[in-house]
């Protein structure tokens, strides 16, 4: 009795009945950390789940849809696409690939080159998708010396 | 003798006046001709060109996104779809359930965007699309393209002020309703009417002055063609020559257009009402095939004196004068009695003199610069070119509200801004960027594109004040990092042999502060004193980069934002920060077609790296402590509860307020002055800020709530509450994270507490305790 008496030990079950509840409520709570100050909110939002995986399961979709276009020779048609996934996910790696593949076959290796380091930036390190950046990296290192 | 002599001399006055007649003749053939080649080249340019459109961007929907349902309702209305109330929706129709919305799209076939029409619901959780499915096919869709929203129709260069409407989309009442009002003979006379001049001319005589016109259509037309009104005997001589060369020109039915398009019909402040496609927005907020026949009426009996019979001056004056005018319908069999008795019983109901608006005006402008650049008058004058363009219309009419509503809020807040004249009111300007592409979403160039068509964003060249300073620490950042301290007493520089002491803002303040706070609190001594550790001649080379188009000179003041820009170069270069270092071109035109549908013009993403992805994301941590902490912290208690970076700035003696803020999606400035420079006692927190507020809370669509990315390039490090040295664990009380660029990272530990000996410490308790 004198353990359920004490209020330590009620202040642990109502925490972990909160926990529960929280858990219970099926949305994933999302964090952010802010940095160089203590004691600022640290921002919870409660979001769907996979919210971001939906936005780049579109992102991706645009991709594919560029890609074909790609392979059809269809430049122009192919950066605008590519472009229009870049909106609504700017993390999606494929799409600035994709962009320096186009521009490279376009002739234009400048904008190749920057394309190509911002799908560095985004591309899962030791990926499949990685190692084509790379490649990419050099064939477009190649073609700006062979233009100069 | 005498006989033969005047024989002679009236034989040579014969010849002498045939010669002089056949010259004067010749002379006014001449003129004639001379005119008519004028006339022509005045009033041809709008016969029936084949109108070129623009179109705002299409529209992406996907599940995950966030939805405002009230402006997607009225976007659907504004693109044609009619809404029910029940879920029978046929094609172009839609519904709206409590969580679903049911959208039965239309066949779309435009140069840039082919579709079938097919069904399709849209499923909400709160206001988070769920899931986007197509009703034909019973199939999820990963995303859904909403077709682009015509803006403005327009005939060349100079002609897209102005609503231009072709005779194929005139209501007959209004032709019926200016023909009885002006000119009921039109069809039938030759330029001039006899019986109208007769009556004329008896009028005149009668009240002995040249009162009445007696005018045709086309001697109106001809009135026009001069710049200033005279009434003398020459004047109407040549505007009666005019008029019969019109009248050979062009047939009836081109003079009629040229007519309806020319007439002068009111004025809206500066702007004058020309035409009655600009007519029928501006009264009636409608396009001029939606005009009811009594508005034409209204319309038709403005011209006499539109500024007497408009019903934005005297309601009732224009009720009688529509009454007139449908009388005179009646008496000419244009509509019945019956039609007559009911059309004078409907009140005149007005847009209202505020609401008259052309669609992002300013943002139009900007784009036929553009346009004006990229092609000759011929190309652009010619017909059918269909522009797309980047605006997204929810965007821009949020940007509009908020700064309409915002500015009010203010002069009502601090009414010693209220000014009288609408010219010199408060103003403002939107813009509304995505900073990985450059697209210009949104352009809102002032208060009110009537009252000043001049763009503020494009055009205005304003002391960013402290807006300005996340480049200066962009350039600090190649020598310091977030937590290097500065100096923030007072301290004086010599500047060209005078003293220039520079003043923080707040009264109380640290003296000396991290770089972080220095930014987050905008305190000007501290940036002062790191601009110039930095080296100004190398923050000025930095700055070349980001092609401002407004130059920038080796001043301390160059920290504190005394240089002017143009507020588009501003978010440019703002755009930096959330694309890891990357600066684009702003984008507004995306892609233009010929009449014959080939792409005559393609714009894409124009990128070129500036700086590193590192420093611009410690720009972006620094930018989000202002929004957390620092100057922008209202933010918080507005409910913005996802990652933004922003920056306030205020300039002397508050002649500018400025707030850019952005997340990784989307960025966005806002400016508030006044156009003379006077102070409007207010800061970039409190005037700029708000509206930037109100402008994102209705595009939640455009925020994907993520954090800003930390490159691999970035190191996290605890650092000392207290020292703002690397912390140590075993003497330090407290710390935070920092980042740092790896190649800076601070190795100094904590010196403060670890020399620290005990009775130190019993010192910093006691302290402690009297503070």
């Amino acid at each position: 009795m004198k353990i359920i008496q004490s209020p330590n030990v009620i202040i642990f079950f109502v925490f972990l009945f909160l926990h529960a509840t929280m858990g219970c409520s099926g949305l994933p709570n999302r964090s952010y950390k802010l940095y160089g100050k203590k004691n600022v909110d640290v921002y919870e939002e409660n979001i769907t789940p996979d919210e971001n995986n939906l936005r780049m399961i579109a992102s991706l979709k645009l991709t594919d849809q560029g890609k074909q276009l790609l392979a059809e020779g269809r430049y122009e048609d192919a950066i605008s696409i590519f472009e229009r996934s870049i909106n609504i996910n700017s993390e999606n790696g494929k799409n600035y690939y994709f962009l320096a593949e186009a521009w490279l076959k376009k002739g234009n290796a400048a904008l190749a080159e920057e394309f190509n380091r911002l799908a560095a930036l985004y591309v899962k390190h030791g990926s499949e998708l990685s190692k084509q950046v790379n490649n990419q990296k050099y064939e477009i290192k190649k073609n700006k010396t062979e233009q100069e | 003798m005498k006989f033969s002599i005047l024989k002679r001399m009236g034989k040579l006055f014969l010849k002498l006046l045939l010669f002089s007649a056949i010259c004067l003749f010749v002379l006014f053939s001449v003129y004639t001709v001379y005119l008519s080649l004028k006339i022509e080249n005045r009033f041809s340019g709008r016969r029936w060109n084949i109108p070129s459109k623009v179109y705002s961007d299409k529209m992406l929907i996907f599940p995950g996104q966030k939805m405002n349902r009230d402006y997607f309702k009225k976007k659907l209305i504004r693109l044609g779809y009619k809404e029910l109330d029940t879920k029978n929706i046929e094609k172009g129709e839609f519904f709206f359930g409590e969580t679903t919305i049911d959208v039965f799209l239309k066949d779309i076939i435009l140069s840039d965007f082919v579709r079938s029409a097919f069904p399709v619901q849209i499923e909400f959780y709160e206001n988070i699309i769920t899931d986007v499915k197509n009703q034909f096919q019973q199939k999820a869709l990963p995303f859904l393209e909403i077709e682009p929203e015509e803006l403005m129709l327009f005939f060349g260069p100079e002609r897209e002020r102005r609503n231009v409407v072709s005779i194929r989309n005139i209501p007959e009442s209004l032709i019926h309703a200016v023909l009885s009002a002006e000119d009921r003979r039109f069809y039938s006379h030759w330029g001039v009417d006899p019986a109208g001049l007769i009556r004329a001319f008896y009028k005149n005589l009668k009240h002995k002055t040249i009162k009445q016109g007696g005018s045709t259509l086309t001697q109106q037309l001809s009135k026009n063609y001069f710049l200033t009104p005279e009434r003398t005997i020459t004047r109407k001589l040549k505007e009666l020559l005019i008029s019969l060369i019109i009248e050979g020109l062009f047939d009836k039915d081109e003079i009629l257009e040229i007519y309806l398009n020319e007439i002068y019909l009111g004025q809206n402040g500066s702007v004058a009402i020309n035409g009655f496609g600009e007519a029928a927005l501006f009264y009636f907020g409608k396009e001029i095939s939606d005009l009811s026949l009594h508005e034409c009426a209204v319309l038709a009996g403005l011209i006499k004196a539109p500024n007497s019979y408009s019903p934005y001056v005297n309601i009732d004056r224009c009720k009688k004068r529509r009454d007139a005018i449908l009388n005179l319908m009646y008496q000419n069999g244009y509509i019945s009695e019956a039609v007559l008795i009911t059309s004078a019983e409907l009140p005149i109901e007005t847009a209202g003199f505020r609401t008259y608006g052309r669609k992002a005006p300013y943002f139009m402008d900007y784009l036929s610069r553009q346009l004006r650049a990229l092609y000759p008058s011929s190309v652009l004058n010619n017909e059918g070119l269909t522009i797309y363009t980047t605006l997204d219309m929810d965007v821009q009419i949020a940007a509009e509200k908020a700064l309409e509503n915002g500015l009010e809020r203010l002069e009502n807040a601090i009414p010693s801004l209220k000014r009288e004249t609408p010219v010199k009111k408060l103003q403002g300007a939107v813009i509304v960027v995505q900073p990985r592409t450059g697209n210009i979403l949104a352009m809102v160039g002032g208060r009110n594109y009537g009252v000043s068509q001049f763009n503020r964003i494009t055009d205005a060249i304003r002391q960013p004040g402290s807006a300005f300073k996340p480049f200066i620490l962009l350039s600090a950042l190649d020598i310091f990092n977030v937590t290097t301290e500065f100096n923030n007493t007072s301290l004086s520089y010599k500047v060209d042999g005078s003293k220039w002491t520079p003043k923080n803002f707040s009264k109380e303040y640290p003296h000396k502060v991290s770089m972080r706070e220095a930014l987050s609190k905008s305190y000007n001594i501290a940036i002062v004193d790191l601009a110039m550790k930095t080296g100004i001649e190398k923050i000025v080379q930095d700055l070349s980069k980001f092609e401002f188009s407004t130059p920038f000179y080796e001043y301390p003041s160059l920290a504190l934002g005394a240089y002017e820009v143009k507020p588009i170069d501003l978010a440019r270069a703002y755009c930096v920060f959330p694309s890891d270092g990357v600066l684009s071109s702003p984008l507004s035109i995306k892609r233009v077609f010929d009449e014959n549908g080939e792409t005559i013009e393609r714009r894409h993403m124009d990128i070129s790296t500036i700086t590193t992805p590192e420093k611009s994301f410690l720009i972006n941590s620094m930018l989000q402590s202002v929004v957390s902490d620092g100057t922008a912290k209202y933010l918080k208690t507005l409910g913005f509860h996802f990652p933004i970076a922003g920056k306030t700035g205020t300039t002397n003696n508050s002649k500018d307020a400025w707030f850019v803020g952005y997340t990784p999606d989307i960025l966005a400035l806002v400016w508030v002055g006044f156009d003379n420079g006077n102070t409007i006692h207010s800061t970039g927190s409190s005037a700029a800020l708000p509206i930037w507020a109100d402008l994102i809370k209705d595009i939640p669509a455009f925020v994907s709530g993520k954090p800003f990315k930390i490159p691999a390039g970035i190191v996290k490090k605890k650092i000392c509450l207290k020292s703002r040295q690397l912390f140590n664990k075993s003497a330090c009380e407290d710390f935070i994270e920092e980042v740092f660029l790896v190649e800076n990272v601070p190795s100094q530990k904590c010196r403060k507490h670890v020399q620290q000996g005990t009775f130190d410490k019993l010192i910093d308790r006691i302290k402690k305790i009297v503070r």
